[in-house]
């Protein structure tokens, strides 16, 4: 237990997560500063999740609230993450996931912001572990590139790294249970609501947490109807705001540039802005080496049909463009190779037009700093 | 002191008196070396200065003290509320438009998101007390809170009495006003914070009275009538233009009946003849009675040849209106009841030759026939011969000047004010050591091992009529922990008197279980004990259960307590924060699935008989109470935990048993026979009316077809039909079941219904 005299609640929504509630708590415990109290919302889980949390609680000897779900047919975020805002303590709140593994200075980070900030929704990079539960880890959506940019967006903090003071929730009214059946834009409803409240959204680079990845994480899940939602809710354009952010966020990430955290010195951050073990995704890995793009080349040049020349079109056209500045030797290449894929022409002729690239890239690869990212990229994607 | 202010009446707001008194008071008492915050909204109102742009502010001050503006945002310039706005966890604009529900109302908005900012200042700063207007009602989920077990929460609240709505509204026939739904309920609110506060101030002897006379006992012990402080700035030199070199009576103020604005009409009238250069002014807003222009009015009261000696400037910087008030040879204000007008105060404080009526506060801040004349309430004629005697006697006219001056000084002089409100704090300090719950730790900082225990003792009664074990289960757990530490209250189970299915409920053995037919468990409580009822799938957040109980010991005004829960989905918007039997009985209204009274107040109900199914048994019972006992029902002002069924709503089934149980108990009118019959207006479709366009002809068939559609008389079912015309099936099945009628005829079928277990199910109920 720490002294302190703005308490501290970890407050987690769970379905079904038996088998990593217990990783979360732990986690949780051993970093710099834990929790006063865990608060478990669980949807109904028929798992053990329940108990399971309880377990680890009074093992490792932290208050803990289990609040038990009955459940009424579907997944309802919103309520849950409202129950366990009312069950915290009247202090700071971090609103996570249980199927998250917290940094050594992850709760400590969120706190800080707060101490520094009067309103503020904190939060932290999200990464996802690529072998088993303990890494290497890459990163997903835009939660590392946002967290080096000093001016907050609502769209930055995401729903398993959030924190607020208990306060500015019930000043907002609680999280929009209008939000919830359908997938996304949940806490981005909050954080809105917040910024238009006053409140900054502060994301800082120690307040980092791993996600132990499901299947879900790195498909591609509908969020038109809550995008509407939103849109109609609070008078915006949630896509145009996202777009203007990122051409502001990303290259001045691809820059270099990189935000001390607010607990600096703490710990060590690599190149990327990110812990150590840090595998850099294809969309950040861009930034130093067209490695990547050359080996999607090569796998196409390997067996030049118009099935594989498919596939590299439906690989470029999925990629987040977004996150790849437009000004950058890496869009142009992507744009190159994407439009070899989609010209239409026979396959004897996109194999030429593909060879011709692979030759302008690779020399221009060999101007990048990126050769060890590009190992470390394969190596990610071979997990 | 640390004194916050909560109103949204503050500048840059450009309204009237409450305005007026928050801009001098919150300063002078900074000045006095006080902490003062003020709570207030973040409309610009046309300003672009800086400051009124922070969301926190230190404003200068001349003095030892502090003031520090805290700007929300509750609406804008022209008073609506952003169509976002969230009230508890729903946004109320995604149900229904503005005009039927509160939720949006400008009044709640406000409210709710002042007690979350001053829950949260109360906590970094200790303020030791709130003042508030009860206009608007800002302070009213304060209160709720600090008479729902979360005293601790905030400080001592003093409601500070201007005017309230319905004064206000009344005052100037605004009928669609009063009845307008959002305004009902506003003004509901603002009558419970007059009721429900820590102490009563008022300006006058006037509004303290008007107050004693609807509440009287129910209103707080503290009660002290203190003076607006008056600030003036310098009076203009010299009038308004128009009015230079003129002979005039001026009003200042709202253009409007409550200000009796017609009454200085019909005196300047009679005074019009007998002075040829006289003129009558208005300065201020033309607000009349909709439909009826100011013009209207004066041509109905001022005959025509003198109407155009009736000037009117409308609003004027606050200088040039004292300067009016200053040069005019009378200052009238033939309000028929005001609360404390600051215009009158201010129109003392720079000389003005002042004629008022004899009721109200004015009337207490002139003396008559020293600093200015009174004059019977209403009476026109009277009016006229006061004026007259302020335009004719002159020697008097200049006395009274200089009385009123002297005497607006006396009765605004700050320190003597500023010390009668430090009085008032002290008292509420000293009283709120003996009110505050010493349980009340709502704000919690620690984590605690068992919840607070619940005050008195009582009985939680679970209705699991048509529920499952799992919904059942999930209530129990959780009342479980809620009771572990109250000792005084017993959990029971009230299960159908079918008991075939009670088996599969799975009731924990340990626990009481009684049955519609048996006796209501409420019978055997005592007359301080308090009783819970809550329909299965109902389960509160941590020690939150002791909300709904503690409202009931806390209230001034005896009530019955309810819960904001969430339910599975985001479909319905829940209850008001007040409501009684009559409105619960409206169709389609949704009733809250939890609900606590005092033992007592259903005394008089000795069975559950014929009370048949669980949202019939929660809607009969809630009427009850309030019917026998004249209560409402109110709920905490916070979301106190979840509910896994949908909120139930009275359809026609549960409106017709809960009338029907009223009837029977002689409340419901005999002579009401409309209420809720129809959803909609029956409408068939009539012939074209002569020289009518034709729409039905002109339209192609298929138009023709939806005018007929649409003209068809729509008659909703109840929501359960088919279930009650399959009940009534089987029930006549089994009337001319042979078996049956052997049995009739032989004249024991009674006995064998009740020797054969079971045999109800068989024969079915009789």
């Amino acid at each position: 237990m720490t002294s302190r005299d703005v308490p501290l609640t970890l407050v987690m929504v769970s379905y079904r997560k038996k088998d990593t509630i217990g990783l979360s708590i732990e986690s949780a415990v051993n970093g710099s500063m834990p929790p006063d109290l865990i608060v478990v919302s669980d949807d109904g889980s028929d798992d053990g999740t329940q108990g399971t949390a309880e377990f680890h609680a009074n093992r490792l000897g932290v208050p803990c609230i289990v609040v038990k779900h009955q459940r009424v047919g579907r997944y309802r975020i919103q309520t849950m993450r409202n129950t366990c805002a009312a069950n915290a303590l009247d202090g700071v709140v971090l609103l996570s996931d249980s199927d998250c593994i917290f940094g050594p200075h992850t709760l400590e980070a969120h706190y800080e912001i707060h101490r520094k900030h009067e309103w503020a929704i904190g939060t932290g990079p999200r990464f996802e572990f690529l072998e088993g539960d303990s890494g290497p880890f890459t990163s997903t959506f835009g939660t590392l590139e946002y967290t080096h940019f000093d001016k907050g967006l609502y769209c930055v903090p995401v729903g398993a790294n959030f924190s607020f003071k208990k306060s500015l929730w019930k000043m907002l009214g609680g999280f929009d249970r209008a939000f919830e059946g359908s997938y996304g834009m949940e806490e981005f409803q909050f954080s809105a609501q917040a910024e238009a409240f006053g409140a900054a959204c502060v994301s800082d680079p120690l307040a980092y947490l791993f996600h132990i990845p499901h299947e879900t994480v790195f498909g591609n899940r509908d969020a038109s109807r809550n995008i509407r939602v939103f849109n109609e809710t609070y008078g915006r354009v949630h896509g145009d705001e996202e777009r203007e952010y990122l051409q502001q966020v990303i290259p001045h990430y691809w820059s270099g540039k990189r935000k001390a955290s607010l607990l600096d010195g703490r710990e060590e951050l690599d190149e990327w802005g990110a812990p150590k073990g840090f595998v850099p995704p294809m969309l950040i890995a861009l930034s130093r080496t067209l490695r990547p793009l050359i080996e999607w080349a090569d796998e196409c040049l390997s067996d030049v049909r118009p099935e594989s020349i498919d596939a590299l079109g439906n690989k470029t056209q999925n990629l987040d463009w977004r996150r790849v500045p437009e000004d950058s030797k890496a869009y142009e290449f992507l744009r190159g190779l994407h439009g070899i894929a989609r010209s239409g022409r026979s396959p004897e002729r996109v194999g030429e037009m593909l060879r011709e690239w692979h030759a302008k890239a690779s020399a221009e690869d060999q101007k990048m700093p990126g050769s060890e990212v590009a190992k470390a990229h394969a190596k990610g994607a071979a997990s | 002191m640390k004194i916050a202010i909560v109103s949204y009446e503050y500048d840059p707001f450009p309204g009237g008196g409450i305005a007026t008194y928050h801009n001098a008071a919150v300063r002078i008492l900074a000045e006095a070396g006080h902490e003062v915050h003020v709570v207030t909204n973040s409309a610009l109102h046309g300003r672009e200065e800086e400051h009124y742009k922070q969301a926190v502010h230190e404003a200068p001050i001349d003095g030892p003290g502090s003031l520090t503006i805290h700007r929300l945002h509750y609406f804008d310039s022209s008073r609506e509320v952003p169509r976002n706005a969230q009230f508890l966890d729903v946004c109320p604009d995604r149900y229904a438009g503005r005009a039927h529900l509160y939720g949006a109302c400008p009044s709640n908005i406000a409210a709710s998101q002042a007690a979350a900012y001053v829950e949260h200042l109360h906590r970094q700063q200790g303020l030791d007390v709130v003042e508030c207007p009860e206009f608007f009602a800002e302070a009213f989920y304060m209160l709720r809170a600090r008479r729902s077990g979360r005293s601790a929460s905030f400080p001592p609240i003093c409601i500070h009495g201007h005017i309230s709505s319905r004064f206000a509204f009344s005052a100037n026939l605004h009928a669609w006003e009063v009845g307008y739904y959002p305004h009902r309920q506003k003004m509901l609110r603002e009558e419970y914070c007059v009721q429900e506060a820590d102490a009563l101030l008022t300006p006058s002897h006037a509004l303290m009275r008007r107050y004693e006379d609807l509440f009287g006992a129910a209103l707080p012990k503290i009660r002290r009538t203190i003076s607006y402080y008056l600030e003036l700035p310098p009076a203009a030199e010299k009038p308004p233009e128009p009015l230079r070199g003129l002979n005039y009576m001026v009003c200042v103020g709202r253009i409007e009946p409550r200000k009796g604005s017609d009454l200085a009409m019909e005196a300047f009238a009679r005074l019009a003849p007998k002075f040829d250069d006289l003129h009558l002014v208005f300065l201020g807003k033309e607000m009349w009675h909709h439909g009826e222009a100011v013009d209207d009015v004066i041509d109905a009261h001022v005959p025509r040849e003198y109407r155009d000696r009736v000037v009117r400037l409308g609003n004027v910087p606050r200088d040039e209106a004292l300067a009016a008030g200053k040069f005019a040879s009378v200052f009238l204000h033939p309000a028929p009841w005001d609360n404390y007008p600051c215009a009158v105060l201010e129109a003392m404080g720079v000389g003005a030759a002042c004629v008022v009526s004899d009721q109200g506060g004015h009337s207490e801040m002139v003396k008559d026939g020293v600093s200015g004349l009174h004059f019977p309430v209403g009476d026109a004629e009277a009016l006229a011969r006061c004026a007259e005697r302020m335009l004719t006697d002159t020697e008097f006219a200049k006395t009274a000047r200089e009385a009123a001056v002297r005497r607006a000084q006396a009765i605004t002089e700050p320190n003597a004010l500023t010390q009668q409100k430090l009085e008032l704090v002290d008292a509420m300090l000293e009283q709120e050591k003996t009110m505050v719950d010493v349980q009340a730790v709502q704000t919690r900082t620690k984590a605690i091992e068992t919840v607070d225990r619940l005050p008195g003792g009582g009985v939680v009664l679970v209705d699991a009529g048509g529920f499952d074990k799992w919904t059942l289960g999930s209530t129990l757990s959780s009342l479980e922990r809620e009771l572990e530490s109250s000792p005084n209250y017993e959990l029971v189970v009230l299960v159908d008197a079918d008991h075939s299915k009670v088996a599969e409920l799975e009731i924990p053995e340990n626990l009481r279980r009684v049955t519609t037919i048996d006796e209501p468990v409420w019978q055997a409580c005592g007359d301080d004990d308090y009783f819970v009822y809550m329909h299965a799938g109902v389960r509160f957040d941590l020690g939150r259960l002791r909300d709904v109980v503690c409202q009931l010991r806390d209230a001034r005004v005896n009530c019955g307590s309810v819960a904001w829960l969430r339910p599975p989905d985001a479909a319905q918007f829940p209850y008001p924060p007040d409501f009684g039997w009559q409105d619960q009985c409206v169709v389609d209204t949704v009733i809250p699935p939890v609900f606590a009274v005092k033992a007592s107040a259903l005394a008089s109900v000795t069975s559950l008989s014929g009370m048949f199914k669980a949202n019939a048994r929660l809607s009969i019972l809630m009427a009850l109470a309030s019917a026998e006992n004249g209560i409402r029902f109110q709920h905490t002002g916070d979301v106190l935990g979840d509910t896994y069924r949908d909120l139930p709503r009275m359809d026609h089934d549960t409106q017709w048993r809960t009338l029907g149980v009223l009837d029977m108990r002689g409340h419901l009118p005999r002579e009401w026979t409309m209420v809720g019959s129809l959803p909609e207006l029956p409408m068939a479709e009539v012939a074209t009316q002569p020289g009518q366009a034709q729409p039905a002809q002109a339209a192609s068939s298929n138009g023709s077809s939806q005018v007929r559609e649409k003209a068809r008389v729509e008659v909703r079912e109840p929501a359960d039909y088919e279930q009650l015309q399959q009940i009534y099936r089987e029930h006549m099945a089994l009337k001319n079941h042979r078996a049956v009628k052997a049995l009739r005829k032989l004249g024991v079928f009674g006995a064998v219904r009740k020797m054969l277990p079971g045999s109800k199910k068989l024969l079915g109920d009789g």
